[in-house]
């Protein structure tokens, strides 16, 4: 005997065994149960499909934002070429172009990829955010002012991938 | 409940979870990082404190390195007095001080306060236990925590102190080199033997562990520690201060101008050094470029060099020969040869270097060298697996399973004390050193008798003991030391139980010390009188004041071992007279002991050891002082020599009636007549300067070996 068959054959004395028609309120109860069933699971399914979709947005933004990046990072570097072909002796205008190729890189990089700079001069600095790796006395800024960011922290999405390292006040007079 | 495995490094600490789903452990990251600084710095701001911990408290370093605390790890458990401790406050900016009253444990300060490294330790733990529980979004209740193989007791205790005031139950502390193990799953079947060598070249120290493993036929794994050395100022750091130095240089030759002494161009050598070290692993060369790296009079400086891993090889040889070396020491120490090793454990960031895994397989054999698990997470791993297979402990009268943290069974209310851990792990650990007592053996108070030997598996379920006689007066005095010196002072005291005889005891009255050394490792003392029901239990204090060593005899600079020598001759031949002349005043017990201490410095002149000469001058003259009527006797005669006519007369009529009692064995009358000899001396000895009659020896209330009594 096959195996199909022996699984029919049980399936039939079960079938016998159990009444043939099961009262209205049993109906009506495994009915309400499997709309409560249904009814999940098309909520999940919802659920899914909107974080597909989120993860899709997220995914295009990504896209769009590596092509702006790449292409901001692209001008940057056509600026440079333009500053290095530059052959005359005004430093202070080379300086300040100079500076305006940094500011620019700086929107380039925040304004497209989820990234936040940290450091800048003049800011108290925070433990949590800044390493300090020169203390220096004989400035008249306030106890723990940036003097000067040595190296840029960076947060990325929330999380802070590397701290800003910088030069502070000890508020402190000169060899005092 | 959530259990978790914390290496508390020296520089950094890690922590780690076991995922039963993966069978495996993984790092937990705190704060993002997989592994957090172990520093504590304070920010100071408009009149408040702030106490900084891990990566805010290292960016903080530089700021106030004078209340910032880097590598608490050192300080552990130590005396002020410690030499770990003395180089300690040699390299570093924060302040070391003993703690206070009678607490010799080094304590470091930090703004206005002093704090014991265990608390220092704790914020760290706490720091890691919130940093974990945030991660896992779980309750942080248990932890195994590791420790170096080298950590005494008292540096293990100020361990699991830490953790328990960061609000953890401690199931474990284990050796970093066991936790190491673990996590290279040394698989064993039953009556398997594997010697293990765990090099472990972290950022700022190298220790190397050989560890005997072994599987009994109840299936449980044996872990004993045979041997540790180590350098406590040698790792990865090193490596990168030589590639500053060759930036340095490159600086110094191309630019001509010395960049040396500026911090900012330091902190981008530094960087750049890190980098390159790193890629070196990989690559054959790399390049060094920092864009204005340095200003001076004639503009920014670039630096732009390439370096090879040759070079870099032959600039670390030096450091990586000095580890190898002290392989060396250590299989030496256990006359081992390489063909004994039969598993070598790489362990700490420093590994991954080319040329340090390349020396190790070169000097072990390829085959034998494991560095398939992250040697910088590998020993959280390993207590990360153990903490999640310990499940509480079984008591030994009922079988149930209590929690770590209880103290008696819940089910019957005996003592767990000697509990084993109750999980499928089956880590038994054995001591390292041996554990005993100072007490008074032949005349010498500094000799070291060890109750538990090294090698003895824990926990005990019975503790082992040593009887002992009280000679010193009613209040007893038992200094625990920790390890292998028969001289007790040349060991690790670990702390000192004192206690005063009840009126009813005899003082001179046998008394049993017994040790019981629990899962915890800590150390549970019982001083008992045999015979009655006197009991004293007693955990030791680690914090109480040590005990000061003998006075060693005074050294003269000038005085060379041959002046040793002369004198061990000197006082052996005044010993010998002195065993002729009144060996019928000696009881026969001590007359043989005077005899096998002559015969022990001839042993020693043929030696000619000073230190041992010295000993021996010191043992000889208790022998002679020390002797009761006959040393009495032989202090008058010395003091009538020196005396004037008159007293000398009255002394030595004392010194004919005290020997024909002694003849006619009036007992009574010997002692009456010897007390009013040594009256008679004293009185001279104060007018012209003769010695007394010696009491008996002071021992300040140690206890005396009965077997030599």
């Amino acid at each position: 005997m096959g195996r199909s068959n022996r699984q029919r054959r049980v399936r039939k004395q079960t079938a016998a065994q159990s009444p043939a028609v099961p009262p209205d309120g049993d109906l009506l109860g495994t009915l309400a149960k499997t709309r409560t069933e249904t009814v999940s699971l098309l909520r999940g399914m919802d659920a899914h499909r909107a974080h597909m979709e989120a993860t899709l947005r997220e995914i295009n933004r990504h896209e769009l934002d590596i092509g702006r990046l790449l292409n901001g990072i692209a001008d940057v570097l056509d600026t440079f070429d333009r500053l290095l072909a530059y052959d005359g002796d005004d430093v202070e205008a080379y300086r300040a172009s100079v500076r305006k190729t940094s500011d620019l890189l700086v929107d380039v990089l925040c304004n497209n990829s989820g990234m936040e700079l940290i450091g800048r001069s003049g800011e108290i600095a925070d433990p949590a955010t800044h390493q300090v790796v020169v203390l220096q006395d004989g400035s008249d800024l306030p106890q723990d002012t940036v003097i000067r960011v040595i190296e840029r922290g960076i947060r990325y999405r929330g999380d802070l991938i590397r701290p800003a390292s910088v030069i502070v006040s000890s508020g402190k007079e000169q060899n005092a | 409940m959530t259990d978790i495995g914390i290496d508390l490094g020296t520089t950094n600490s890690v922590v780690a979870k076991y995922d039963p789903e993966q069978s495996s452990a993984t790092v937990v990251p705190v704060g993002g990082a997989r592994s957090t600084p172990s520093v504590v710095s304070l920010r100071q701001r408009d009149g408040r404190e702030e106490l900084l911990v891990g990566t805010p408290a290292l960016n903080w370093a530089k700021r106030d390195p004078v209340n910032t605390i880097l590598s608490v790890k050192r300080l552990m458990g130590r005396d002020f007095a410690d030499k770990d401790v003395e180089q300690a406050r040699a390299r570093r900016s924060y302040k070391i001080v003993p703690g206070e009253g009678d607490d010799p444990r080094a304590h470091v300060v930090i703004g206005d306060r002093s704090y014991a490294p265990a608390e220092v330790s704790t914020m760290i733990l706490e720091r890691l236990r919130q940093g974990a529980a945030e991660k896992l979004k779980e309750d942080i209740t248990h932890a195994v925590l590791t420790v170096p193989a080298y950590f005494k007791e008292s540096q293990r205790a100020a361990t699991r102190e830490a953790g328990e005031h960061a609000g953890l139950i401690v199931k474990r502390v284990i050796d970093e080199p066991t936790a190491a193990a673990i996590a290279f799953g040394l698989e064993l079947r039953e009556g398997d033997r594997r010697r293990v060598l765990v090099y472990d070249l972290g950022g700022g120290t190298f220790d190397i562990s050989i560890l005997n493993t072994t599987r009994d036929a109840d299936g449980k794994n044996h872990f004993q520690i045979l041997s540790f050395v180590g350098d406590n100022w040698l790792g990865g750091d090193d490596f990168d201060l030589l590639i500053i130095n060759k930036i340095i240089d490159w600086v110094r030759r191309e630019a001509a101008v010395d960049p040396s002494t500026d911090p900012e161009f330091l902190f981008y050598a530094k960087k750049a050094a890190e980098e390159a070290k790193r890629e070196l692993g990989e690559v054959d060369s790399t390049d060094i470029i920092i864009p204005a790296a340095f200003r001076s009079a004639g503009g920014a400086v670039d630096v732009e060099m390439t370096l090879t891993r040759a070079e870099f090889e032959d600039l670390i040889e030096p450091l990586v020969d000095k580890t190898i070396a002290l392989v060396r020491t250590a299989l030496e120490e256990q006359n081992l040869s390489t063909d004994d090793i039969s598993d070598v454990l790489l362990v700490g960031g420093s590994t991954l270097v080319p040329k340090v895994y390349e020396s190790v397989e070169y000097f072990f054999g390829k085959g034998k060298v494991r560095k398939d698990i992250d040697p910088m997470e590998c020993v959280a791993l390993g207590a990360g697996i153990l903490a999640s297979t310990l499940h509480g402990v079984e008591c030994l009268a009922c079988e149930k399973i209590n929690d770590e943290s209880a103290t008696e069974c819940a089910s019957c209310q005996q003592s767990l004390v000697n509990a084993r851990s109750a999980g499928d792990t089956h880590i038994y650990d054995v001591t390292g050193q041996a554990l005993g007592v100072a007490a008074v053996k032949k005349s010498q108070a500094d000799t070291f008798v060890p109750i538990i030997p090294k090698g003895t598996p824990f926990p005990l379920t019975e503790p082992m003991s040593h009887t002992f006689e009280a000679i010193d007066g009613r209040l007893i005095r038992v200094p625990v030391y920790e390890g292998d010196s028969p001289i007790a002072s040349k060991n690790t005291e670990l702390g000192v139980i004192e206690y005063e005889l009840p009126e009813e005891i005899d003082i001179h009255t046998r008394v049993e010390v017994a040790f019981l050394y629990d899962r915890n490792r800590e150390l549970h003392v019982a001083i008992a009188v045999p015979g009655t029901s006197l009991e004293y239990r007693k955990k030791l204090r680690h914090d109480a004041a040590r005990t000061e060593a003998p006075t060693q005899v005074p050294t003269d600079g000038e005085e060379d071992d041959a002046s040793y020598r002369e004198s061990l001759v000197y006082v052996e031949e005044v010993t010998r007279r002195f065993l002729r002349t009144y060996e019928q005043y000696l009881d026969p017990s001590q007359a043989m002991k005077i005899r096998g201490d002559l015969d022990r410095a001839q042993q020693t002149l043929v030696f000619s050891d000073p230190a041992e000469c010295r000993r021996m001058i010191s043992v000889l003259q208790s022998d002679i002082f020390g002797s009761g009527i006959a040393s009495q006797l032989y202090i008058a005669e010395r003091a009538a020599e020196r005396a004037p006519a008159t007293d000398a007369k009255q002394i030595n009529q004392a010194i004919v009636t005290l020997q024909q009692s002694h003849a006619q064995g009036r007992r009574e009358a010997v002692v009456e007549q010897a007390q009013v000899l040594k009256l008679m001396v004293a009185k001279v000895g104060q007018q012209y300067d003769v010695a007394e009659i010696a009491d008996a020896e002071d021992f300040a209330g140690l206890l005396k070996v009965l077997d030599e009594a």
